[in-house]
């Protein structure tokens, strides 16, 4: 578990710095581990106080629904946490995770795609979203904000002008694979989204690519000045983001067996949430896969208890708004006492 | 109307000079827009030139404005407010609640949603100022509270049918105008007055174009950071007091549209998205803009979905001027640098 600690890149030191770690290092880096198991304990709290309480909260029907809500809840964390990574946000992932589901379900429903060239197709289709994206931000030059803003009306508006106002729900047993099925306990789309999760945390712990990522978010003049190709990896960036709510929207289709445009209209606040409960830092170079993963678990579990316990999913969003605040302030505490040096 | 913290760029090349004094004349782009557009719908449509549309623009734009100056004052405090529509939905639950609910006369309840919307925007500057966290993530957060204690308490059911004697403000005219389009107006005067003849206007644009001389120059920031949220607030809560007045119920998802436009009515109109730089003027324009594209849209039998799309690429081609504006005043920059 101590190894995610190397995908922080301490905010403020450049790239190469971080490989010279003194004593205070050794520190700071059982501090950031610290993250990791603050985050675990109110996931193992949380079931272990639900499992006791509510009978019906560890029954395999629950569970199963459980695990499907966490591997979207994972995914949706995890795109979000490509751009956090750079230093910026993307308020068009509900729009990306839309527009792909409802392209998956007119391939399966219409088109009379194959299952999986449709899931590669959709998946390249979700790329290119973001994609484009990142395009407008480095390269045309525009406000970040403003681009993924605009974009999350865009992307709609084309879905609905191009695709209508359709529920695609004759796609039946298109998506045999991720849909129904299950290894013991874990529903398949749990297990593909934890093979994602794994593979998104080797590619930015341990390839160039993604420690360029990390470093261009820590301090992207630094970045530059180092020769790091700061455009290009923005633009990747925002294309692993849409990617990544491409496969969580794909999760989606596959499990309810029904594309439409609801798909990702929840996710913008717990792709937010998740991340921060992870102690990734909003401003950048500093992330934590594993960390999103818990806190996508914990945003379900406390969804799923809600549910059972019988509060209304209003109070859902307003709690999750209190979650999200919570999270940043610890990490701003969490930072203030690192750099106070009173640890 | 307009007003800079900064003193502008002096003068400059030929081309490079007219492109960017006619973008950073954003009040006269957004008027030469709203003009051309209007008169392009008057000749291709029969009824946008008619006078009960007309006094339908005026009601839709009076709300417009006011949404735009709300954003417009934490930008040009070099900050956002993601929160501005959930505002106006708990603004909205508070004065339907009182009205249809409590029975309590239609002012009182005004000025508990207006009291409402003001609290709610201190609260997230002061959240801003004591955490040291980013306005992208408290407004964020605090859109979904506010949203989330809006339909919790409504269980997301409208009050139907607000008092006719409250009803009434948005259906009076005042010298053949409608009275919400003179609220909206006044409102945007005396925001014009402040960002330039009073101490607190000014502090917010030297607070946003430089945050670290403003507070090295003895401005209370953090105070001055809770009173622009505070003032945002406000204005939500006037847009939602407007909207409810015309449409007859309060709708706690009343703001849930706010976003796009709250965004593109001050950037169309020449307001620095960076912060230190507002145009009263440029945002009143910017949303008379919006308001007959919008309406237009109905004129020209446009399909809504075309609407969502088309007001995306605004905000897009919005943000394009931006860049020019600020590459343009950058080249100038430089150029007087060189010189001096």
């Amino acid at each position: 578990m101590t190894a995610i600690t190397d995908n922080a890149a301490s905010p403020g030191s450049g790239p190469g710095k971080e490989r010279g770690a003194d004593s205070r290092g050794g520190l700071r880096r059982a501090v950031v581990g610290s993250e990791v198991i603050g985050i675990l304990a109110p996931v193992v709290l949380v079931a272990a106080a639900m499992t006791i309480l509510f009978p019906g909260f560890a029954s395999p029907f629950n569970v199963d629904a459980l695990l499907a809500t966490i591997a979207v809840t994972s995914l949706v964390g995890l795109a979000q946490l490509a751009v956090l990574a750079v230093g910026q946000f993307n308020l068009a992932l509900p729009a990306m995770g839309a527009f792909t589901g409802m392209v998956l379900g007119w391939m399966l429903q219409i088109g009379g795609v194959n299952w999986l060239p449709a899931v590669a197709i959709a998946l390249a289709f979700s790329l290119a979203l973001g994609v484009a994206q990142g395009f407008l931000i480095v390269v045309v030059r525009l406000n970040s904000f403003i681009v993924t803003l605009g974009l999350a009306s865009a992307y709609y508006g084309l879905m609905y002008v191009v695709l209508g106002n359709e529920r695609y729900q004759k796609i039946g047993a298109a998506l045999p694979l991720i849909g129904r099925g299950a290894v013991g306990v874990f529903p398949n789309i749990f297990l593909i989204s934890m093979v994602v999760c794994a593979a998104v945390w080797v590619f930015v712990g341990l390839t160039v690519p993604g420690r360029r990522l990390l470093a261009t978010g820590a301090n992207p003049l630094a970045a530059r000045f180092s020769a790091l190709p700061v455009k290009r990896t923005t633009i990747g960036a925002h294309a692993l983001s849409g990617a990544l709510a491409g496969a969580a929207a794909i999760l989606v289709v596959g499990r309810l067996a029904v594309g439409s445009p609801a798909i990702g209209q929840d996710w913008l606040l717990s792709s937010f949430a998740a991340p921060v409960l992870g102690g990734t830092l909003l401003s950048g170079g500093k992330i934590s896969v594993l960390g999103t993963v818990l806190g996508a678990a914990l945003l379900a579990m406390i969804a799923n208890a809600l549910v059972i316990v019988g509060v209304n999913q209003y109070w859902y969003q307003a709690g999750l708004g209190l979650i999200i605040l919570g999270a940043v302030g610890l990490d701003q505490l969490r930072l203030r006492l690192l750099t106070s040096g009173r640890l | 109307m307009s007003a800079a913290g900064t003193p502008a760029a002096g003068e400059s090349g030929a081309f490079a000079g007219i492109v960017r004094r006619s973008l950073s004349a954003g009040p006269a782009a957004a008027l030469a827009g709203a003009i051309v557009l209007a008169a392009v719908l008057s000749f291709t449509t029969h009824s946008f030139a008619s006078l009960e549309n007309i006094e339908v623009v005026a009601k839709a734009t009076a709300v417009t404005i006011v949404v735009g100056l709300a954003q417009m004052v934490v930008i040009g405090a070099g900050g956002m407010n993601l929160a501005v529509g959930a505002t106006g939905g708990i603004v909205s639950v508070v004065c339907g609640s009182l009205m249809n609910s409590f029975g309590i006369a239609p002012v009182i309840a005004v000025i508990a949603g207006l009291a409402a919307g003001t609290f709610s925007g201190a609260v997230i500057g002061a959240v801003i100022v004591r955490g040291g966290f980013s306005p992208f993530i408290v407004t964020l957060a605090g859109g979904s509270i506010l949203t989330g204690i809006a339909l919790g308490i409504t269980q997301s059911i409208p009050y139907y049918h607000l008092p006719d004697d409250f009803q009434v403000l948005g259906v009076a005219d005042l010298f053949g105008i409608p009275v919400i389009f003179w609220i909206g107006i006044l409102l945007a005067i005396v925001l014009a007055i402040v960002f330039r003849y009073v101490s607190f206007g000014r502090q917010i644009l030297a607070f946003g174009a430089n945050p670290r001389a403003a507070e090295l120059n003895g401005i209370p920031i953090g105070r001055l950071t809770v009173s622009v949220y505070a003032l945002s607030g406000f204005l939500a809560a006037s847009a939602a007091v407007l909207l409810i007045a015309r449409l007859g119920d309060a709708d706690p998802v009343i703001g849930k549209d706010w976003l796009l436009v709250s965004f593109a009515a001050p950037i169309i109109g020449g307001t620095r998205l960076a912060g230190g730089q507002v145009s009263v003027l440029g945002t009143v324009l910017g949303a008379l803009l919006l308001g007959i594209l919008a309406n237009g849209l109905v004129h020209w039998n446009v399909d809504v979905f075309f609407v969502q799309l088309i007001s995306g690429l605004i905000i897009l081609a919005a943000g394009g001027i931006e860049t020019i504006r600020e590459m343009s005043s950058a080249a100038a920059q430089r150029r007087q640098r060189r010189r001096a």
